[in-house]
């Protein structure tokens, strides 16, 4: 019918009336935070000895005094890569205030996949390989899982899933401003 | 109340043929009849008139091999769609770091993963097209009927996929926290991607039924090549990203199920038979000699 075309024009124009107002809406801020615990019921993270891709013996004990970022990663999940330039750049902002990120791969080929990865990625911070008991230690059974581990060797902050960039920013500066007993 | 009829009646009068329509609001102001009955006579004209429009194959072809079966697979994918890309523009735009691009291996994947949702939404952009056009094609005179059962079938399916979709996963709790990602987006992508084309297509098809041989021959090259680079997102969005894969409880992380949904492998293919019936038309119209509008 001839109408059909001025009809499908109008709900071509109220269909780009929806998109103008849906695209002009700004993005919001993420509601999905949590306050940091206080000093006091925060648990001590679990010490551990593993080895880097150079070869250097990594020890969270040796971190004492500083606030550490622990993320747990693999090269299969995308989710974990994108978050991993993050790291890098609070590592570069932070790392003279007290920060140290350390990245733990936790793919089942171990350095075989890892070492690649790594080549064509490089990562400005120390990465580990973990194992089944490396998991097991901080009961790793998904990812990404990210920790953040005070100056006196506690964990303020245990986040399974996608982070929010700004939210742990914002952790990380509250941690900084802490001080080691 | 009378003159909201008398507008009723008029506004109900136009879905008539334009020769029609005289012909009946002539008849209407000789006899005398009030706008109340002539919405009713009118109203009943049109249901006669679709009836014999529906005696064809035509309306049955668009409503059982478009409507439904595309209508629904665009509804569903619309909302995967979005939940699947909205993390990454979360990822990338809520979040970005200039790290992205300083760093070889982040910008290649910035690039790799902003090439692969551009394609994925091309496709989707040409499903939808030519889904408009094959509908306006098979049904010209019962358009406004397909058509608006086509939407319909689109909301309905895009209502009931919400619960399927990356949202479903409590890891992507930072991304649907947000009103924007978790409401707005899905209805971007469903309108501007999805209806917006489709309406595109639909309102082409009104121009002419067939499109010039050689520019249809090559939008189905560059349609059926998005559909191969999008066929693996595509099965896995449509029918539930979430339900395909299932975390694995070692951290060795997802893991597909196998074997029932093999199947889907074949499903690029009804995305694609809108294009594969285009082409058909202007090949059948160039054999019989007759021109095409381009």
């Amino acid at each position: 019918m001839p109408a059909s075309s001025g009809r499908i024009n109008l709900m071509l124009a109220l269909a780009l009336l929806v998109v103008t107002a849906a695209v002009s809406s700004a993005a919001d801020h993420p509601t999905v935070t949590t306050p940091l615990p206080s000093a006091k019921d925060r648990k001590p993270a679990p010490n551990f000895v593993v080895t880097d891709a150079n070869g250097k013996t990594i020890t969270l004990s040796s971190y004492k005094g500083r606030v550490v970022l622990l993320d747990f990663w693999a090269t299969w999940c995308t989710g974990c890569k994108v978050e991993i330039p993050w790291y890098m750049e609070f590592q570069k902002r932070y790392s003279r205030r007290g920060l140290t990120s350390i990245g733990a791969a936790m793919d089942e080929e171990g350095w075989k996949v890892v070492s690649p990865y790594l080549e064509q990625h490089p990562i400005s911070y120390p990465v580990v390989v973990g194992d089944a008991d490396f998991a097991k230690l901080f009961q790793i059974d998904s990812l990404p899982v990210t920790l953040l581990i005070d100056r006196n060797g506690r964990i303020a902050d245990w986040h399974v899933g996608m982070v929010v960039k700004s939210t742990w920013e914002d952790e990380i500066r509250a941690l900084l401003r802490e001080k080691a007993k | 109340m009378t003159a909201a009829a008398g507008w009723l009646a008029d506004r109900v009068s136009r879905l008539l043929d334009p020769d029609e329509r005289d012909a009946v609001r002539g008849d209407f102001a000789e006899l005398g009849i009030t706008s109340a009955q002539a919405v009713v006579e009118v109203l009943g004209l049109l249901m006669r008139r679709q009836a014999a429009l529906w005696t064809e194959w035509g309306p049955w072809l668009a409503l059982v091999g478009v409507v439904i079966p595309l209508g629904a697979l665009l509804g569903q994918l619309s909302w995967s769609w979005a939940d699947g890309s909205a993390i990454y523009t979360f990822l990338y735009v809520n979040n970005w770091t200039w790290a992205y691009v300083e760093s070889p291996g982040a910008r290649r994947d910035l690039l790799d993963v902003g090439t692969r949702v551009c394609l994925n939404d091309l496709a989707l952009i040409g499903w939808s097209w030519t889904t408009g056009f094959a509908l306006g094609s098979l049904s010209r005179r019962t358009l406004w009927v397909t058509a608006t059962l086509f939407c319909l079938v689109v909301f309905v399916v895009f209502g009931f996929s919400s619960g399927t979709t990356a949202r479903a996963n409590p890891f992507n709790a930072a991304v649907f926290s947000l009103p924007f990602y978790r409401v707005r987006y899905p209805w971007l992508v469903l309108t501007g991607l999805v209806l917006l084309p489709a309406m595109w297509g639909m309102r082409r098809s009104r121009r002419s039924a067939s499109l010039p041989l050689i520019p249809t021959l090559v939008g189905f090259a560059v349609i059926a090549l998005l559909t191969v680079s999008a066929a693996r997102t595509l099965e896995l969005f449509a029918i539930g990203h979430w339900h395909l894969t299932r975390l694995d409880p070692s951290p060795d992380g997802f893991a597909e199920h196998g074997g029932w949904f093999r199947p889907l492998r074949l499903l690029p293919l009804l995305p694609l038979w809108p294009v594969a019936f285009i082409v058909a038309s202007a090949c059948w119209r160039r054999l019989r000699g007759q021109p095409a509008s381009a």
